[in-house]
């Protein structure tokens, strides 16, 4: 629960942690730059484009051959010729052992990585019209090719079922009506037509374009070159042999003329003219099925979402495109702007896309809120060329010949020069085991033998291989719970909640600090994952600019004829801050000790939304789930819940009509009673300013002299209350609630209960109040020096049946007019910074008795009805927008320390707190309770 | 009818690897075009123009561009030869032109610059003169004042700069330009549209203000093809053998060089790109190369079949090949490969 601080926190509560996370990072051996395994050299062949499979190398380059090294030799096997321009693009194609390469000349070849031979060409669509081919993708679940071209259209190929049966014998597909050119060359004269320039006779000939015109071109020049026999280009005698061969000059892959090239053409309506306004440099599939990405695979993914790709161009943009099931047409759903120059790499991690731009800024999209997260940036005025990742690690290469590396939390964590000259391209592969003259002793835990590789290309003809680890997992990313022997763990129910928690505490989504916003985020995409798996349809929605987005998720329950009532939950992802300092064990990984769950947000309000979600869960499992439950999980509560009521209305018909709201962001108020909470005081935070609007001065040079900002403020401060507590701004208890028989017989007995006095409950729970916070002032708080500013902070808290507003104002007039009273020199400066409602519940309504009986049946004693001192805005806010009635079900006990060292929930009220939404949600889906819209009773609220 | 070649790149090309040098450079296309829509005469031989920016700026100087033109044919020009050899730029505009309309006089030849901008233009406003008063009474004074010659084309320029919110501005970023060339092209078409002139015009305008480039490929009508109007782009164009024999070459995904002409400077297929009948090619400052469809009333989308089906009758109607036009300029430079040799052609 948030007692609503407005301000930032003064102390910074999170520097502690970040002390050791990002300011003064140790230097650990997972911090320092990779270390370079080999570099594989070519000359006069910058290396364009990279691409591996799980025993090769291919690296392509300008003059269109694709050299294969060998994995473990790290020599050069062979060399896949056939290209006549730069080799832009190379893709593996691991259900196919496949490489497929794009081209400069206009041409995209597919080869047999385990032949090392050519199977087919393709052709795209407009052939040479198509240009430069700049990207590709192979889509697995589709069977289809993605490429970018120069022409700005993005084209496709699906290859059909009965092609990739026959993948190895390509020579008997029919479907082509290319007749196969049993030529020693790849591709036969006949398929060209004749071009109306390329193909001409100067006008003065009169002769119409035909295919001996012969004009002076590049390869023409080379054929007669070699009819010369003048420079003969390095090919070998005997061009039979594409195997590899263990002598020490590599075979050129060369089709042999027993294989035939099939030649494959897009359909024109495989293509989207225009789909971006220019060159498609870059592609990328979502999930990511790229080497080294934790992204589950789509067929294993229980996801509602389904395959996309990513498209980045020379227009500044990056495009998102649905490919529905079944249909490799892609649907452009989205597009993001990046207006820092063209998108030259695009690469994918779950939700997130990653697009490198011109002078290195790196942008960083949501793809389901579709918001910038953030801009990265890598180098100023360095353009970033390819990114790889490898995990949560994301590679940057940059025009400078410069590497660098980001973790998940977009902290810069290494940085070298890898090459002398521009570094083009980049992969990740996991590297066999390391060559037997290797003395290097291998690498140290990494299981299952998966040893990474980084492969950089860049235009110093260089290759290089760097040894590269996944990032190291948080230690809490394990379910690391410390139990106790006798600890008894519940049902598979509570397993999964209290698992799910751990993985949720695990996140620090500390709202306050920017430097955990990506934390933030990535809870909020855990959390919707979450949400999904337990059963509901969840999706996150944006907030603002700077702002956590909300996740919404809703658990539908039974289909009946009659409408089932909606249950709105109320809870917040984001935490308070955590030093290590005071806390026993590390706040971010969930400890059982003795009963009780200890980590940051265990009660605060992590332990609570797990309990009410996998209640939902539980009864959606057994069928007895009557109504829908819809979760409404913000990530600014402890940060002002900036945004989150512009989100909700701008949302409203996602979430829809509510019947009943449900909070759990509070504590009993002692150990052993079950309670629920029925009120909540509301707050006006004020900020109080006097200046004298000169400098700081000298006392011992202007004492005496002017009248001191700082005496009237302590005069002005002193008119607040009458120093019996007891406030003096005028007719400002005029409003409050008088006590009724009924609630002094209820505090009195709490008072028993609680062993605190019925006076004390009274005052924290239905009187009003007012505390100044503190008092700041201008200057180097010298003792010598007369501030010629100060401020003060006030907030008041207030009770049923004050006005907010009523109030707020007259806190500034009395203010004002005290201040006009004291006829000072210096000037006075008002402001109402938060404001909040008061609110209290219905206690005689149906929704109430649920809840009580929900409670008393799972406990066996009658739960207390009690308020409480703090303010939530949202609890009212929520009322009055729906129309409806609030619940407030406090799980934990009084000393759970929620925003303190050692916050924790007792395993006990987590799960029975569980069991007590389970009943309550139930009784709530038998019964027939008047809802909205047909409620015609609106709540009972004062606003 | 005219042809013309822009060149943009990171670093100054030396003027001749542009306009002498290569087989089919603008020079030759002035003799030897192929692809000119109007046969009337394929030569280009009334006068040429080249315009381009310092490498350097120099604040004396100022950054407005440098234009030499000349009356006579551009391949005669020892001027030209000697000028070429000499100057380095990085932003280069040349034309050689056929009149079409107007005189021949050095006011008349393309391209023309106002302030930091320069223009060329090829092909045709038709029937300019049933528009030439509606048009010029859509100018300001001063840009009625600064148009010197009479043709369509530089017309065209001062409708151009009108469409700008300030023609005298310091930079014009790149959508500036394109919204003032996409207003020009539509006001052009309303004024047409307005006198009734069936007869499509041929738009392929380009203008730059040293920065950034747009070119037009454009007609004002469905079914006809537009004046052509290529680019290559990549990382070096390099002289892979005497004679004027270029290659571009791409060891970068970035572009170097980008160049957009009538006709291919080359014969290397895979080098060069047709730009699509009525759409708009943006160069930008930092070396991007955007296409824009023209929208209008006369674009039809390339996934049309119509759009494949363009005709040349128009150009071909408008113009007749000359019957026995001696030529006696020498062909261009073919390489001696033996005629019995079936020799290996490009991936088509």
């Amino acid at each position: 629960m948030c007692v609503l601080a407005p301000y930032p926190q003064p102390a910074h509560p999170y520097r502690d942690r970040t002390d050791t996370a990002s300011l003064s990072r140790p230097c650990d051996a997972a911090e320092r730059p990779p270390r370079l395994f080999h570099t594989l050299r070519q000359e006069c062949n910058s290396v364009l484009s990279l691409a591996a499979d799980p025993s090769h190398l291919f690296s392509g380059g300008p003059t269109g051959d694709i050299s294969v090294w060998d994995k473990d030799t790290l020599k050069l096997k062979a060399t896949l010729s056939g290209h006549t321009g730069s080799i832009l693009a190379l893709e593996y194609a691991a259900d196919k052992e496949w490489l497929f390469s794009a081209s400069g000349d206009s041409t995209i070849r597919v080869w047999s990585t385990r032949t090392l031979t050519p199977l087919y060409l393709i052709n795209p669509h407009g052939e040479t019209d198509a240009g430069d081919l700049f990207s590709l993708v192979w889509c697995p679940v589709l069977q289809t090719l993605y490429f970018g071209c120069q022409d700005t259209s993005l084209q496709w190929f699906t290859f059909p079922s009965a092609l990739h049966t026959q993948a190895t014998s390509p020579s008997s597909v029919q479907f082509t009506n290319d007749d196969p050119i049993p030529s020693g060359r790849s591709t036969p004269t006949s398929a060209r037509r004749v071009h109306k320039f390329f193909d001409s006779y100067p006008q003065y000939t009169r002769r119409p374009a035909d295919l001996l015109a012969r004009n002076p071109t590049y390869s023409n020049f080379h054929a007669s070159q070699a009819a010369h026999g003048v420079s003969l280009p390095p090919t070998p005698p005997s061009s039979s042999s594409s195997l590899p061969s263990t002598s020490g000059s590599p075979p050129r892959g060369d089709p042999s003329p027993h294989r035939p090239l099939v030649i494959l053409q897009v359909e024109p309506c495989n293509v989207i003219y225009s789909a971006h306004y220019g060159y498609i440099y870059c592609m990328a599939l979502v999930p990511s099925v790229r080497e080294g990405s934790d992204d589950a695979p789509l067929d294993s993914a229980n996801e509602r979402r389904d395959l996309q790709l990513v498209t980045g161009s020379g227009d500044e943009s990056v495009k998102l495109w649905q490919l529905a099931p079944a249909n490799p047409t892609p649907i452009l759903l989205h597009t993001f702007e990046c207006c820092t120059g063209a998108v030259l790499a695009v690469v994918v991690r779950g939700e997130t896309v990653y697009a490198g731009c011109q002078d290195g800024h790196l942008k960083v999209w949501d793809l389901e809120t579709r918001t910038l997260v953030r801009v990265l940036i890598t180098s100023e005025n360095v353009d970033i060329l390819s990114l790889s990742m490898l995990k949560s690690d994301l590679y940057v290469c940059l025009a400078n010949g410069e590497m660098q590396r980001w973790s998940a939390q977009f902290e810069h964590t290494a940085s070298w020069k890898a090459h002398t000259g521009i570094v083009l391209t980049s992969i990740v592969t996991r590297l066999g085991a390391p060559a037997a003259a290797d003395d290097r002793p291998p690498l140290d835990g990494t299981p299952d033998n998966a040893k990474f590789a980084l492969v950089t290309g860049a235009n110093d003809d260089q290759m290089k291989i760097w040894e590269v680890e996944p990032p190291k997992l948080r230690k809490s990313a394990h379910l690391s719970l410390v139990t106790d022997v006798d600890m008894e763990w519940g049902d598979s129910g509570n397993e999964t909640m209290v698992y799910g928690l751990s993985k949720f505490v695990s996140i620090p989504s500390v709202s306050c600090s920017p430097a955990h916003r990506e934390d933030c985020r990535q809870a909020a995409i855990w959390l919707r994952k979450c949400f999904t798996q337990l059963g509901a349809e969840a999706c996150l929605l944006p907030t603002g600019e700077n702002t956590n987005p909300l996740v919404l998720g809703n658990f539908r329950g039974n289909q009946t004829k009659r409408r089932r009532p909606r249950i709105l939950f109320y809870g917040h992802y984001d935490v308070i801050a955590a030093s290590h300092r005071g806390w026993y064990s590390d706040p971010f990984t969930l400890t059982g000790r003795n009963g009780y769950l200890y980590g940051r947000g265990a009660t605060d309000n992590k332990g609570p939304i797990m309990a009410v979600a996998c209640a939902a869960a539980e009864l959606l499992g057994r069928r007895a789930l009557d109504l829908d439950l819809v979760m409404l999980i913000e990530g600014e509560e402890e940060a002002g819940s900036g945004g989150f009521v512009e989100a909700v209305k701008r949302n409203k018909n996602a979430i829809g009509p509510i019947d009943a709201i449900l909070v759990s962001n509070s504590t009993w108020i002692a150990e052993d009673t079950p309670c629920i909470t029925y009120g909540l005081r509301g707050v006006v935070h004020c900020n109080v300013q006097i200046s004298s609007e000169g400098p700081d001065r000298h006392s011992g040079v202007d004492g005496g002299v002017t009248v001191e900002p700082m005496f009237d403020m302590l005069k002005l401060l002193g008119t607040l209350t009458d120093g019996h507590n007891t406030v003096s701004i005028p007719r400002f208890y005029d409003s409050v609630r008088p006590c009724s028989e009924q609630e002094t017989q209820l505090y009195s007995t709490l008072a028993n209960i609680t062993k605190t006095p019925a006076a004390s409950l009274a005052s924290r729970w239905r009187e009003p109040s007012l505390t100044v916070h503190n008092v700041e002032v201008s200057g180097p708080r010298n003792s010598t020096v007369i501030p010629a500013t100060v401020k003060a902070h006030v907030s008041v808290r207030i009770v049923p049946d004050q006005d907010l507003e009523t109030i707020a104002n007259s806190l500034r007039e009395h203010l004002v007019t005290a201040f006009e009273k004291m006829q000072s020199p210096n000037k006075l400066k008002v402001s109402i910074e938060h404001t909040a409602d008061w609110w209290l519940g219905d206690l005689e309504g149906p929704w109430f008795h649920a809840l009580e009986t929900a409670v008393q049946s799972e406990w066996g004693v009658e739960p207390l009805r009690i308020r409480e001192g703090g303010s939530i805005p949202s609890v009212p806010y929520l009322e009055k927008e729906f129309a409806c009635h609030a619940l407030h079900l406090p799980l934990g006990q009084s000393s759970d320390e929620a925003h303190l060292p050692n916050e924790r929930i007792s395993l006990s009220n987590l799960r029975r707190g569980k069991q007590v939404v389970e009943r309550f949600l139930l009784n709530v889906g038998k019964s027939d309770f008047p809802r909205s819209p047909t409620d015609p009773e609106p709540p009972s609220l004062q606003i | 009818m005219c042809r013309f070649v822009i060149y943009k790149g990171t670093s100054p090309v030396q003027l001749s690897h542009l306009l002498t040098r290569p087989c089919h450079s603008i020079i030759n296309q002035a003799f030897d075009s192929r692809l000119r829509l109007d046969h009337r005469r394929p030569i280009n031989g009334d006068g040429f123009g080249v315009g381009w920016y310092d490498s350097v700026h120099d604040e004396e100087l100022g950054s407005q561009p440098c234009i030499f033109t000349s009356v006579t044919p551009a391949w005669n020009n020892v001027n030209l030869t000697r000028l070429a050899e000499k100057i380095k730029s990085p932003l280069v505009f040349a034309h050689v032109r056929a009149t079409t309309a107007g005189t021949l006089s050095l006011d008349n030849c393309h391209p023309w610059s106002f302030g930091k901008l320069m223009w060329m233009h090829n092909g045709g406003i038709a029937e300019f003169s049933k528009i030439k008063r509606r048009l010029q009474s859509n100018l300001p004074d001063e840009l009625f004042n600064f148009v010197t010659g009479n043709t369509d084309s530089q017309w065209a320029f001062a409708l151009f700069l009108s469409k700008l919110p300030d023609p005298h501005a310091k930079t014009f970023a790149p959508h500036v330009l394109r919204k003032a060339m996409m207003e020009t092209i539509a006001h052009i078409n309303l004024m047409t549209d307005a006198e009734n002139i069936t007869e499509p015009s041929l738009m392929n305008f380009c203008v730059t203000d040293g920065e950034s480039v747009v070119a037009t490929r454009y007609i004002s009508s469905r079914h006809e093809e537009a004046a052509s109007l290529w680019f290559s782009s990549g990382t070096t164009f390099s002289e892979y053998a005497e004679g004027g024999h270029y290659k571009m070459s791409k060891a970068d995904k970035r572009e170097n060089i980008i160049m957009v002409a009538s006709e291919p400077l080359t014969f290397e297929k895979a080098d060069w790109m047709e730009i699509k009948t009525n759409h708009m090619v943006v160069i930008t400052p930092k070396m991007n190369l955007l296409q824009f469809p023209v929208v209008d009333k006369y674009y039809v989308p390339p996934s049309d079949p119509a759009a494949l089906n363009r005709g040349t009758e128009f150009a071909a109607s408008k113009g007749f090949l000359s019957a026995h036009r001696a030529v006696s300029i020498r062909p261009p430079v073919d390489l001696q490969v033996p005629e019995t040799q079936s020799f290996p052609v490009l991936v088509a």
